[in-house]
């Protein structure tokens, strides 16, 4: 007995490496510690990784920093907060950067939800766990070629919401040990960090929690124990969530309003996965599900249940979910593994008399070593395995940390074109307000051959929907975005004579603009009043020590 | 006291199961990212342990006769995330550094943990001599 609990458990080790292994080993060309930002695909990742980092430098996260929030000091800290503060917690320990230490925490993390999982399915039969775990691998598949998919959930920044499917699968678990003495304690503390952590998630835990109550009543199984368990895990979860809540209901909904019943059938701009994209794969799902029903029929199995539940969470794009729905499907690989386990062992079992652990073991590496890429079969999808720098590089990141270093809190900050500025949250990391030239107006002045000195220039910050919130009293907002109007902070033109700094690109894919911004610096350098403070031959940074006083003509022709 | 002796027998041999774990992780990391330094490695997972292991392992005891070994470790991983996450904003809320937060949170549910601990096996302790007592 206890050797096959260590067999099982080295099973279990090996597979969580094999998914770093297949994940952010290679992603990150078997580096840990990197000079600058790397292997961030999308201007999200920068959103979280500077937000951990402001909170890193602020303390805590009762307010938004000022460089999010478009210069205002009051707006309120509105974005869900627990992984960015475990973010810091770990990077102050571990001596990481916040850059590495959030987004190794995200592979960390998906790792775990995988375990997690396992010991859902491992309630079922800890043989058919073993062979469906693999598929877990398809978290870091390519997805659809319409659109980004499961890897790109990562890569591209969805890492509240992974965080969320983590404390979801938490939550599922607590759920099938309902059973345990105290066991409110797990579903309290899970339901609190759903809440502080990502709240579709927790409306899908709601939910599940209602159909269970449901089931239990038609079964006749609702219990004194367990109306007791979820009363008080929901007293509990209610107390040690209910002020971030109120932030969250007077923030993120005022811009983020489901359509019930809306019909949205596919999607090119949120990650998400078909169920095509499981190529062959899919009949043993399709199987699975069909030995599932007659599972269920002989009796009721908790794990399935999460399995089917979280399949049609995936389909709740056809009742308004849209995009919660699309990105929930990024996660099948993790839910839909039970159903290839299923298959398989079924298959399996019904050619040999008497199973053994050794099948499990032998079935799930060879899977392993398919959905990993190891063992390519045609139309069987497996996990990307490639290593990018991502959109970041160290000249810009050298330029961003000596914006941090050597200016003032105040600083007024310019980004003329560069090739990278459209990802805009990256330009919080100069921790002043970031300024952006208008690029349809930056080019149409660069084909009328001229230097415009007032041009549109837009604020950069993350109002994400939430207009710039500040907190007036406990239940009493107001809003920076609505009380301004969205053309002071996108469609205003500026005098570009005001600001302290102004960065502009020398290099870039489109020669003609690094031209521009050249020719525009030697313009401003004219100006005795303004030199440049930084060069390292691919970012510049030109001061201007007199913001304010003419520095370029009002219309300059070349 | 057999009884008693066993459990800290086990517990024993999941401290080793531990250190185990800790040093194949140590390995394994420094085998998937071999142009990492070793002591880069090495202190994250210790931070690791530190943040999300260890406290959630301890806390996880409480439930030691019901759950396996690699069940409570995996499961305490959540725990602890959840825990110390969800303190750490309420605490800088009230004004702690959360630079404070690395040593304190961690700390303090370990702590919970062992008085949890203890807590159960002293009622679990005087419900047995109730019972000895009632017959």
């Amino acid at each position: 007995m206890r050797a096959k609990v260590n067999f099982e458990a080295i099973y279990l080790v090996f597979v969580f490496f094999f998914l770093i292994w297949a994940s952010v080993a290679n992603l990150w060309d078997h580096r840990i510690k990197h000079e600058f930002p790397f292997a961030y695909m999308a201007s999200d990742t920068f959103q979280h990784q500077v937000r951990a980092d402001s909170i890193k430098q602020m303390g805590n996260y009762k307010y938004e920093a000022y460089y999010i929030c478009a210069g205002y000091k009051d707006c309120v800290g509105f974005y869900p907060p627990l992984m960015y503060h475990l973010d810091v917690i770990l990077s102050y320990i571990s001596g990481l950067e916040i850059y590495d230490v959030a987004y190794l925490l995200v592979f960390i993390v998906i790792g775990f939800s995988a375990m997690i999982f396992y010991l859902i399915m491992r309630k079922l039969n800890k043989h058919i766990a073993m062979i469906g775990l693999p598929l877990s691998l398809l978290l870091f598949s390519r997805g659809p070629t319409t659109g980004p998919g499961p890897y790109a959930l990562i890569t591209w920044g969805s890492w509240p919401l992974i965080f969320g499917q983590f404390f979801l699968i938490c939550f599922f678990w607590s759920f099938s040990n309902f059973d345990l003495k105290n066991s409110w304690i797990f579903l309290a503390v899970f339901l609190s960090a759903l809440a502080l952590q990502h709240q579709p998630e927790l409306a899908f835990a709601v939910f599940f929690v209602i159909l269970m109550i449901g089931l239990w009543l038609l079964k006749k199984e609702l219990n004194l124990s367990k109306i007791r368990n979820i009363i008080i895990a929901g007293v509990v979860s209610f107390i040690t969530s209910v002020y971030f809540l109120i932030i969250f209901k007077f923030t993120f909904t005022k811009g983020n309003v489901i359509k019930w019943f809306s019909v949205l059938k596919t999607t090119t701009t949120d990650q998400t996965l078909y169920l095509s994209n499981f190529g062959i794969i899919i009949l043993f799902i399709i199987v699975g599900i069909v030995l599932s029903f007659f599972i269920l029929k002989k009796k009721f199995s908790l794990p399935i249940f999460i399995s089917l539940f979280m399949m049609c969470v995936g389909f709740g794009n056809y009742i308004g979910l849209e995009r919660h729905a699309f990105k929930t499907r990024c996660l099948w690989p993790i839910y839909l593994s039970l159903f290839v386990g299923i298959s398989i062992y079924y298959l399996v079992k019904s050619l040999t008399r008497k199973w053994n652990i050794i099948y499990s073991f032998s079935l799930a590496i060879v899977l392993l070593l398919v959905f990993g890429g190891v063992i390519k079969i045609p139309k069987v999808p497996y996990s990307q395995r490639f290593t990018s720098s991502g959109i970041m590089d160290k000249y810009h990141w050298d330029a961003f940390r000596w914006i941090r270093d050597n200016t003032k809190e105040d600083a007024k900050v310019l980004f003329l074109y560069g090739d990278i500025y459209n990802q805009d949250a990256l330009l919080r990391n100069i921790f002043r307000v970031p300024h952006m030239v208008d690029i349809k107006e930056y080019i149409s002045a660069l084909k009328n051959k001229t230097i415009k000195r007032n041009i549109g220039i837009d604020i950069l910050g993350d109002h994400h929907g939430v207009y710039y919130a500040y907190r007036k009293s406990l239940f009493d907002f107001g809003f920076h975005a609505e009380e301004m109007g969205r053309d002071y902070f996108y469609n205003t033109k500026r005098d570009i004579c005001n600001f302290d700094y102004i960065v502009l690109d020398k290099v870039s894919r489109q020669d003609v603009l690094a031209k521009y911004n050249i020719l525009i610096a030697n313009e401003l350098l004219k100006k005795e009043f303004i030199r440049p403070v930084f060069d390292n031959g691919v970012v510049m940074i030109i001061k201007n020590n007199n913001p304010g006083e003419d520095c370029i003509a009002e219309e300059t022709r070349f | 006291m057999q009884k008693k002796q066993d459990s800290n027998n086990e517990i024993k041999k999941e401290i080793r199961l531990l250190m185990l774990i800790l040093i194949v992780s140590i390995l394994a990391l420094k085998i998937l990212f071999f142009r990492e330094e070793l002591l880069v490695i090495t202190r994250l997972i210790l931070a690791f342990f530190w943040v999300f292991i260890i406290p959630g392992y301890i806390i996880m005891l409480y439930w030691k006769e019901k759950l396996r070994f690699y069940e409570r470790l995996i499961i305490g991983v959540g725990l602890s995330g959840a825990i110390i996450g969800i303190s750490s904003y309420y605490l800088g809320l009230l004004g702690v550094n959360i630079k404070y937060h690395t040593i304190i949170l961690p700390l303090l549910y370990i702590l919970v943990g062992f008085i949890f601990v203890f807590k159960n096996k002293f009622f679990q302790k005087k419900i047995r001599e109730d019972k000895n007592n009632e017959s």
